[in-house]
């Protein structure tokens, strides 16, 4: 898209009107700057990191011009080790770690607050990269700007307080202009928690008191294998376990790319998928294709629908919704009128043939998202912790190529024990 | 020259005669009058110097005009602009006087006085003085026969109310009349009932509760009467003073002047219009889900009991609503199709 | 950051307020004319302004086209913070007083509309502005409000949270904050937007209170003191005391008030300016109310009245 075209469907994003609350959501910033496709992604932090390693090859550069122990330029740069692209994701996803038990367990923030921090941080470093800025500082003007953003305001000097001695009130305000302009002073952030909450009360409306006979579930038995259909009762002792149970996989969403690749509300869900399948099945299931359906019959013990499984087989049972009751009616009308009656009945069969098809068109696409969404939840890795100290120190040595070169030189003078030390350094 | 403005409008303000400088503190029968040429403030008593031996230049700096002293009035409205536009109006009315009688359809007459507001806004404004005077000059001469006829059917039909209000005047001061001489009558009954219940009690050997139950009764009987009688009077009074004639006429709408007729018309044609959307077509009508009245929740169970919360306003439904809102609050964006452009 | 500085010229002072200065100013490309609100640091210690953060944060997110447009955000070489806004050379408040101008009932309906759509998108994101008064909604040269100064905006958040109730200004300030309520609603906007409802149709602000205790007075001498009877829990609220009991104004004496307001103006005021947070009507009702589809209809905005001279 050309620029032009860029700015006139930004020009027209921005008058279009809401008729949704999906359409609401995407006049969020979170929406419009902060949600990516794995391949923007990609692109983005590839970029971030070229950019890292000319920076702090020029901060090397600088510093052999400068330096009067005639340090040359060429030969240490081979001593620099730069930081890999998928180095650099480990780091932060460690110190988001760092963020998180920070937060909840020696701040004690609440979770708005916890989410918005690590937010903040991982948006950071889709600008700039951890050879830039060491995530260690970075984080402490998370909490800051995060706790301001959010009406929780700590001082710096409380804050520096609890991050140990290397951490300055002048070092967390530093940062605070930079920090804000890697966001583009987009600092509305939407988590998943709120969205779980309305989920739990959603959950009731729909599996309780819609439906107070019950909801049918398929089952695996599992010694055959079989598949089976049965009709349960789904009380809120259930719905209360899974809420808490997936209010501990929503923490683990903020790690990793979940926020950027998916929305708030499909996080939660997914979470509650991932506690409790059945239950979130059968939500699914009666708030996206049975409960649309405008004759509810369902209490009698009909035949009904069955929800998708989605990658595994093509068994779809189509629904036998019947229209019994409206053709005995018809008897005591003419034959004309009875063949018109036929004609429009079947076409309003039709119709609902075709509404039904989308709603179960649509139950797919959110089972699918949801699914994607579990398994990126679950790929994130953080470092080991020998790994962490690896990536840590050449962060450090990026950001700080002096203080490289100062080393090198002590050991320079310490002569014979040189090559023993270099191998331990870079083991 | 905006210096002298300046002053004068300070003279004025401070109730000045900025030509004679005579102070209305010391000189309270000073009044200030206008002339339709040039608006400009000056006393009586200056107009009465200046301009009794014949027309001339206004005295204030920097105004040319030749004014006429039997043109010099009292200014009626408090902000000048409203003056001279009223006086534009009048001057134009009596030329473009058609009524919607003199035309076919309601468009034309609207385009018509669409045309006399236009004439009004352009002289008022100094816009286009010199066409729209031609265009005035012209309409004069073309319809200087139906101006003519048009103005003395509105005289007559002005004539004819007034000769109504003052029938109507009339009626009503006899009505007053009567009701005043009903009241009299009314009280003076009183009056005797009560001396002839005293007579009674005093005299006659009757029962005292009878002589006043009677006494009760018989005013009673009287006043009614008597109301009847004022009713009937006063129905009598429409039919002694008004003719039949006066009657339709009373019916007949006042034509008034041409704005009040087209603030009707477009009163009619405002419900002619097309729908109106507060929203501007901006809402979420729909919502993808229904609030029910009771949720199970521990965590905010407590919170809505509390007085304090109630008290601010806050309502057990509408926490309900925002985290069902922020359940569904994007559900439907799925980011990998849509933001892969 | 000195190059998108170097894309707006700061050209003339304009106005200024507690925690900023504003100049008129052009977009040097396209020569658009803009606003930029400069933020005076060092006011507070700890970093970037918490009214700065408050009106970026919440500009970017609610873009609509009666609240104010920020064009772009960048820090000048005194470290300030700048704001690039769409430029509004005037506000409601100089109109109200501009006794050159008459206000049709047209007009008033008009930017009620504009008004109530500018807060109902506030409300709908969840969002209180909480700073509603005639000198913060600007006007487009083009006749258009937009609701401005953020600065005192805030999430609902959640239930339990503590609110401050020393928001808003006192003349526009709710009865529920004048009690000290740390608790409350988008309700406190809306009794916003029926003050200034009232100052539309009076041309004189309705309820100006000299102190924090005094407006209480004024309020309630206007529209009667809130017993536990119209307004249950009100006695419970921080800083409600036995005040001096006032009567709540009848239906004609509030006709009498507002002579020119028809009855489903008079309605929908009363509605607005409910004592009983609860009982007040939301902006979305507000504007499906049968004031704003009965005759006359709204103004549009290029034919409402501008500023004189």
């Amino acid at each position: 898209m050309t620029k032009k075209e860029q700015q006139k469907e930004k020009g027209d994003k921005e008058k279009k009107p809401v008729t949704t609350v999906d359409d609401l959501y995407r006049h969020s910033t979170q929406y419009r700057l902060w949600s990516f496709t794995e391949n923007q992604l990609k692109e983005r932090r590839t970029k971030v990191n070229v950019q890292g390693k000319r920076r702090a090859l020029k901060k090397l550069k600088v510093f052999c011009e400068r330096d009067d122990n005639d340090h040359k330029f060429e030969t240490s740069r081979d001593l620099l080790q730069l930081v890999s692209e998928d180095e650099e994701l480990l780091e932060v996803n460690y110190y988001v770690d760092v963020l998180q038990k920070l937060s909840s367990q020696v701040l004690k923030l609440p979770s708005q607050v916890r989410a918005t921090a690590v937010a903040f941080l991982k948006r950071f470093y889709l600008v700039h990269s951890v050879m830039e800025h060491h995530p260690k500082k970075v984080l402490a003007t998370c909490l800051f700007l995060a706790a301001k953003s959010e009406n929780c305001f700590m001082a710096p000097k409380t804050l520096a307080e609890y991050l140990g001695s290397k951490t300055t009130p002048e070092s967390i305000l530093e940062l605070e202009f930079t920090l804000v302009q890697a966001l583009s002073f987009t600092m509305l952030c939407h988590h998943p928690y709120r969205a779980l909450h309305g989920f739990l009360f959603d959950f009731q409306g729909i599996l309780i008191h819609r439906h107070p006979n019950g909801v049918v579930v398929t089952r695996k038995d599992e010694s055959t294998g079989e598949k089976k259909k049965l009709r349960i009762k789904i009380n809120k002792d259930r719905i209360m376990k899974g809420y808490v149970a997936a209010r501990e996989w929503a923490d683990v969403s903020l790690k990793g790319d979940t926020a950027f690749l998916f929305t708030p509300p499909q996080i939660a869900l997914a979470c509650f998928l991932k506690v409790d399948e059945e239950m979130t099945v059968a939500y699914l299931t009666y708030k996206f294709v049975k409960d649309q359906h405008k004759d509810r019959q369902e209490e009698g013990g009909k035949e009904e629908e069955e929800e998708e499984e989605e990658e595994d087989s093509d068994d779809e049972d189509n629904p036998e919704t019947k229209f019994d009751n409206d053709e005995e009616k018809d008897e005591n009308k003419t034959e004309e009128e009875k063949q018109k009656a036929k004609e429009v009945e079947k076409e309003k069969e039709l119709e609902k043939e075709l509404e039904k098809e989308q709603h179960i068109q649509f139950y797919k696409k959110m089972i699918k998202t949801l699914r994607s969404c579990i398994r990126t939840m679950d790929s994130v890795r953080g470092p080991t912790l020998d790994e962490a100290k690896t990536i840590d120190k050449k962060v450090h040595y990026c950001i700080n190529p002096d203080k490289l070169l100062k080393r090198k030189r002590q050991e320079g003078a310490d002569g014979g024990q040189h090559d023993a030390k270099k191998i331990k350094l870079e083991g | 020259m905006t210096e002298v403005a300046d002053s004068y409008l300070e003279d004025i303000n401070n109730d000045v005669c900025p030509i004679c400088k005579t102070d209305k503190y010391l000189n309270s029968n000073m009044k200030f009058l206008i002339n339709p040429e040039c608006y400009h403030k000056i006393c009586d008593s200056c107009v009465d110097r200046i301009f009794s031996s014949g027309p001339t230049k206004c005295p204030y700096q920097g105004c040319e005009k030749i004014l006429r002293k039997n043109k010099f009035k009292s200014q009626i409205f408090e902000d000048i602009s409203i003056e001279k536009e009223i006086d534009i109006r009048n001057s134009i009315v009596k030329i473009f006087n058609k009524t919607e009688k003199d035309f076919k359809t309601l468009e034309e007459f609207n385009a018509y006085l669409e045309k006399i507001e236009e004439i009004i806004y352009n002289i008022l404004n100094g816009v286009q003085v010199k066409e729209t005077n031609e265009y005035i000059a012209n309409y004069k001469q073309e319809n200087s026969k139906s101006i003519h006829q048009n103005n003395i059917n509105i005289q007559r039909q002005h004539d004819i109310f007034l000769k109504i209000e003052n029938k109507k005047k009339l009626i009503n001061d006899e009505k007053q009349k009567l009701s005043k001489q009903l009241i009299r009558e009314l009280q003076n009954d009183k009056k005797i009932a009560n001396q002839q219940i005293t007579n009674n009690l005093l005299n006659s050997s009757l029962d005292t509760n009878l002589i006043v139950e009677n006494a009760r009764k018989n005013l009673l009987k009287q006043s009614s009467a008597r109301r009847k009688k004022y009713i009937e009077q006063t129905k009598l009074l429409q039919e002694k003073f008004m003719s039949q004639e006066d009657l339709e006429m009373m019916n007949y709408s006042n034509p008034g002047l041409p704005g009040f007729r087209k603030h009707r018309l477009m009163q009619q044609q405002a419900t002619m219009m097309s729908p109106f959307s507060p929203f501007n077509g901006d809402r979420s009508v729909n919502l993808p889900f229904e609030v029910e009245e009771e949720y199970f929740d521990p965590y905010t169970s407590n919170v809505i009991k509390d007085a304090q919360y109630l008290a601010g306003g806050i309502r057990v439904e509408q926490i309900y609503k925002k985290s069902l809102f922020e359940a569904f609050f994007g559900l439907d964006c799925i980011i990998k199709e849509e933001k892969s452009a | 950051m000195s190059d998108i500085a170097a894309n707006y010229t700061k050209e003339k002072k304009v106005g200024e307020g507690t925690y900023a200065v504003v100049y008129l100013g052009k977009q040097v490309k396209t020569k658009k004319l803009i606003a930029v609100k400069e933020i005076k640091t060092g006011m507070f210690k700890d970093g970037l302004d918490m009214s700065a953060i408050r009106e970026v944060k919440y500009l970017l997110e609610l873009r609509h086209e009666n609240i104010i447009s920020l064009l772009d955000v960048y820090s000048s070489e005194n470290g300030n913070l700048n704001l690039v806004l769409e430029f509004l050379p005037c506000d409601l408040e100089v109109l109200i007083k501009d006794k050159n101008i008459v206000f049709q009932q047209a007009d008033v309906k008009s930017w009620m509309l504009m008004i109530l759509r500018g807060v109902h998108h506030c409300h709908r994101n969840y969002i209180l502005h909480r700073d509603l008064k005639p000198n913060n909604l600007l006007i487009s040269p083009t006749g258009e409000i937009k609701i401005a100064d953020f600065g005192l905006a805030r999430s609902l958040g959640s239930p339990g949270e503590n609110l401050t109730a020393n928001v808003v200004t006192i003349w526009y300030r709710a009865p529920e904050l004048l009690f000290g309520s740390r608790h409350y609603t988008s309700s406190v906007d809306v009794w916003s937007v029926g003050i200034i409802f009232a100052e539309l149709m009076l041309r004189t602000p309705y309820l100006p209170g000299t102190s924090d205790a005094e407006q209480l007075e004024v309020t309630f001498r206007a529209l009667g003191t809130p017993t536990e009877k119209n307004w249950p829990n009100v006695s419970k609220l921080p800083w409600y005391n036995s005040l001096k009991i006032y009567p709540p104004p009848t239906r004609n004496e509030l006709k009498n008030r507002f002579i020119a307001a028809s009855g489903s103006a008079l309605d929908l005021m009363i509605s607005l300016t409910q004592l009983d947070p609860a009982k007040r009507c939301s902006c979305e009702e507000a504007l499906q109310t049968v004031y704003f589809t009965e005759f006359p209809r709204p103004t549009k905005p290029k034919d409402l009245p501008k500023k004189s001279s």
